[in-house]
């Protein structure tokens, strides 16, 4: 038999449980103890919130026949269910004092208030902090004084936080989580106290965390959301047992294998090597030209690969996620190429230089044949224009043109000519008094766009001020069925969009300057617009309807011309430029020799290795010079945009740089200058 | 259908349109007014019977103002009504046609 007095607290799933083990651990029999329900269980919902039954048993039978409950102190905020016996507890379970100390004096002893009259002193009891004391059934906020016959009770809460479980599954239910947030147990009970004349009482809190939540709750509810697949029972168990808050990953899909698109293997090196190499004397090799691939009649260019499926993968619900879906490879057969009949492989049926271009799935492969022209372009040989390659072992002489829809080589200088390419240029020695272009089409949809990007806001505004006109009553908006928007464009082209006429004809000059390579829904973008905005008097437009329509187009255009990047590999190089112009859509380089008095635009970076004197220098991914600028000479100009860099070894006096919008005239010569803007927008040259 | 009345108030001719200003006063404007006007050398334009305007009228009004103003000619125009108003504001017509031709706009 256990000692009178010992307690346990026990849970259970029901009270009947938790009482029999407490039995056990005490070794009792049920007659022999005094039980108290201190939490009935509760089943909960859906697993949530589920608690198990505490009661307390302690040894020895209180006998509460000989206790006057009158004078019994009791604790009455046990809860409802608690039994009677327990309310009534004991008083044999507190110890007594020594009889003779006791008189007019209280005590605290296992949670009880105890105290003995004495007919010359009256003990005092001070509630102390956070503890609500009654004293016949009337709060006590102050000290107050006790008698054996005072009801008193001290009223405690206990905080009961169940353990809190949530299962959720991800968006794309491939995994299910269990968010854990375990619970605790807050115990009060009064503080222990000698006899003295006078005490307050305290609390003392005991807190301890529950975890249990039951694993089976779980897998059911796991079962019932329709989790049926990848579950990791190890994971729920020890998420279950966590004594900390947390999200436990306890099933996981298995992802799909995404497959292969069709693709097109090349054979045969077919990109062109960039970085062309140089003497030391700064001319450029002449091996260079080997690295401009080519390939023979009969000669497999490349294999085109199947479409490979991916494996399809299944999500925590048990359902079948399907892999991307793969596409055979569309393939646009240019020039001099034929595809064998089972459609395996591409084989090359000209001499020259093979071409792919990859757009999405479609692939486009040609075999751009060669001119080789074996002497200078003269007047004798006449113009050359031609749907390939063009390489001239002379030079192009004074007058004269070369037009390539690839790549031009010339091996020794371009004197007062112009060069057109739709690929890049190659010019071993001088560039004197010419005009080069390179990727002409990327260069001129990039200058389009630029155009289209003023535009739009303009046609966006105007369109905003016709429908406004259009509600205010002394207006006559019938009128547009018979004489259509132009006049009314014209007003506002002299009022508010004075500047929109210009943009408009910037606009339509760009196109016709490139009219012979530009596709022809930009020819009818540029009819459409000279109808409607250019002959304003005879406006094609009737309507506000028909104004938004144009709009919508012109904004198509705009997307269209920014998503090709078709030829930004083009790219320039030559040994020294005079007196002219360069246009590239990709990088320009030129060697030691520099660049004077020249124009030189690029959509991709800037290399001169020498000097650049006079001139300006425009490129959109940087620029790195040797020596810019001359001795109070001509200005020497050098732009970038805003986030890009200019890097320039020897900077002479009067040299004018420019990144976005920030310019910088140096006055004195400077050696090793990097520019570019900082975080706050302005320029920082170190 | 658009009407006009001139009268010469010593050196001052005032001209009172009435009616639509719209694209049906073409033929008037240009073949009876303007030419009537290009002899005189100080003119008020009355506004107040004009109720609805178009965008033809309006290019009108404006070619003949510029032209009047090109021979050295001063033009105002009063009594312009708030529904027309509001259209010539929104056209910033008092900044196509000069600030002086419109003095009743001089806060807008």
């Amino acid at each position: 038999m256990a000692p009178q007095g010992k307690s346990i607290i026990s849970k259970g799933k029901t009270v009947k449980e938790a009482v029999k083990l407490a039995l056990n651990l005490l070794n009792e029999t049920i007659d022999q103890v005094e039980i108290e329900i201190i939490e009935n269980e509760s089943k909960g919902i859906l697993g949530l919130g589920a608690r198990p039954a505490v009661v307390r048993v302690t040894a020895g039978k209180a006998d509460f026949r000989e206790t006057d409950p009158e004078q019994e102190v009791r604790n009455l905020t046990l809860p409802e269910q608690a039994s009677i016996a327990a309310l009534l507890q004991s008083k044999q379970l507190v110890k007594p004092p020594e009889p003779e100390d006791l008189s007019g004096k209280v005590w605290v002893t296992n949670g009880r208030i105890h105290c003995k009259d004495a007919p010359d002193k009256y003990p005092l009891l001070s509630p102390g902090k956070d503890v609500r004391l009654y004293k016949n059934n009337e709060l006590a906020e102050k000290t107050v004084i006790i008698k054996q016959s005072d009801d008193l009770r001290v009223e405690l809460e206990e905080d009961v936080q169940a353990p809190e479980w949530e299962l959720q599954i991800s968006p794309d239910k491939m995994e299910a989580s269990l968010k854990i947030v375990p619970g605790f147990r807050m115990e009060r009970k009064l503080k222990d106290k000698a006899p003295d004349s006078y005490i307050q009482l305290e609390i003392v809190e005991k807190k301890t965390v529950v975890t249990d939540i039951d694993t089976r709750q779980v897998t059911e509810k796991l079962r019932e959301i329709g989790v049926v697949y990848g579950v990791d029972y190890t994971e729920v168990a020890k998420a279950c047992a966590c004594v900390h808050p947390g999200t436990f990953v306890i099933a996981r899909g298995t992802p799909p294998t995404p497959g292969t698109h069709g693709h097109f293997v090349p054979l045969k090196e077919v990109e062109i090597k960039k970085g062309l190499k140089e003497r030391t004397d700064g001319t450029v090799d002449y091996r260079e030209f080997q690295e401009f691939p080519s390939v023979e009649r009969g000669q497999v260019l490349g294999m085109i690969e199947p479409p490979v499926p991916g494996t399809p993968g299944t999500t925590v619900t048990g359902e079948v996620v399907v892999p991307p879906e793969v596409f055979p490879l569309v393939l646009n057969e240019g020039i001099g190429v034929l595809v064998l009949e089972d459609g395996s492989r591409v084989i090359a049926t000209e001499a020259g230089q093979p071409e792919i271009k990859l757009k999405g799935r479609t692939a486009r492969i040609s075999v751009v044949p060669k001119l080789l022209i074996g002497k200078d372009i003269d007047l004798e040989v006449g113009n050359i224009r031609y749907v390939g390659d063009v390489e001239v072992l002379g030079s192009v002489q004074e007058g004269m043109l070369v037009e390539a829809m690839g790549n031009v080589w010339v091996h020794q200088n371009v004197h007062s000519a112009k060069i057109s390419s739709g690929g890049s240029v190659v010019v071993k020695n001088n560039i004197i008094g010419s005009e080069i272009t390179s990727g002409k089409s990327t260069l001129l949809l990039a200058e389009l766009h630029e155009i289209l990007g003023a535009l739009i806001p303009q046609l966006r505004q105007m369109e905003a001020a016709i429908k406004q006109l259009q509600t205010v009553s002394a207006f006559k908006v019938s009128s547009f069925s018979r004489s259509g928007l132009g006049s009314l464009i014209k007003i506002l082209c002299d009022g508010k969009f004075k500047s929109f006429p210009v943009i408009m004809t910037s606009f339509i000059q760009k196109i016709d300057s490139g009219a012979d390579i530009l596709d022809a829904d930009w020819l009818q973008l540029r009819e459409q617009l000279h109808k409607g905005f250019v002959m304003m008097n005879a406006s094609n437009l009737a309507s506000v309807e028909d104004f938004s329509r144009l709009t919508d187009t012109v904004e198509q255009h705009y997307i269209l011309s920014r998503d090709s990047d078709d030829e930004s590999d083009c790219f320039i190089k030559a040994g020294y430029v005079h007196n002219s112009e360069l246009y590239c859509s990709g990088d320009i380089s030129i060697s030691t020799r520099g660049t004077y008095h020249s124009k030189v635009r690029a959509a991709g970076s800037i290399d001169v290795e020498g000097v650049v004197r006079g001139g300006e220098i425009h490129a959109s991914k940087g620029v790195r010079i040797g020596e810019a600028g001359t001795r109070g000479g001509v200005g020497t100009k050098i732009v970038v945009p805003d986030r890009e860099t200019i890097q320039i070894e020897m900077a002479m006096e009067g040299t004018i740089i420019q990144v976005g919008k920030r310019m910088h005239k140096f006055s004195v010569q400077t050696p090793n200058v990097t520019a570019r803007l900082g975080d706050d927008g302005l320029l920082i040259i170190g | 259908m658009f009407k006009y009345e001139l009268i010469d108030e010593e050196a001052t001719t005032v001209i009172s349109f009435e009616g639509d200003l719209d694209i049906d006063a073409t033929e008037l404007m240009e073949e009876e007014i303007a030419p009537k006007l290009y002899d005189c050398s100080n003119i008020k334009i009355d506004f107040s019977k004009v109720q609805f305007v178009d965008s033809s009228g309006i290019g009108l009004l404006i070619t003949l103002i510029h032209h009047l103003r090109e021979r050295g000619i001063r033009v105002r125009i009063f009594h312009v009504s708030d529904e027309v108003r509001i259209v010539f504001e929104m056209l910033q017509l008092p900044d196509i046609m000069g600030a002086d031709v419109l003095p009743e706009f001089e806060h807008s």
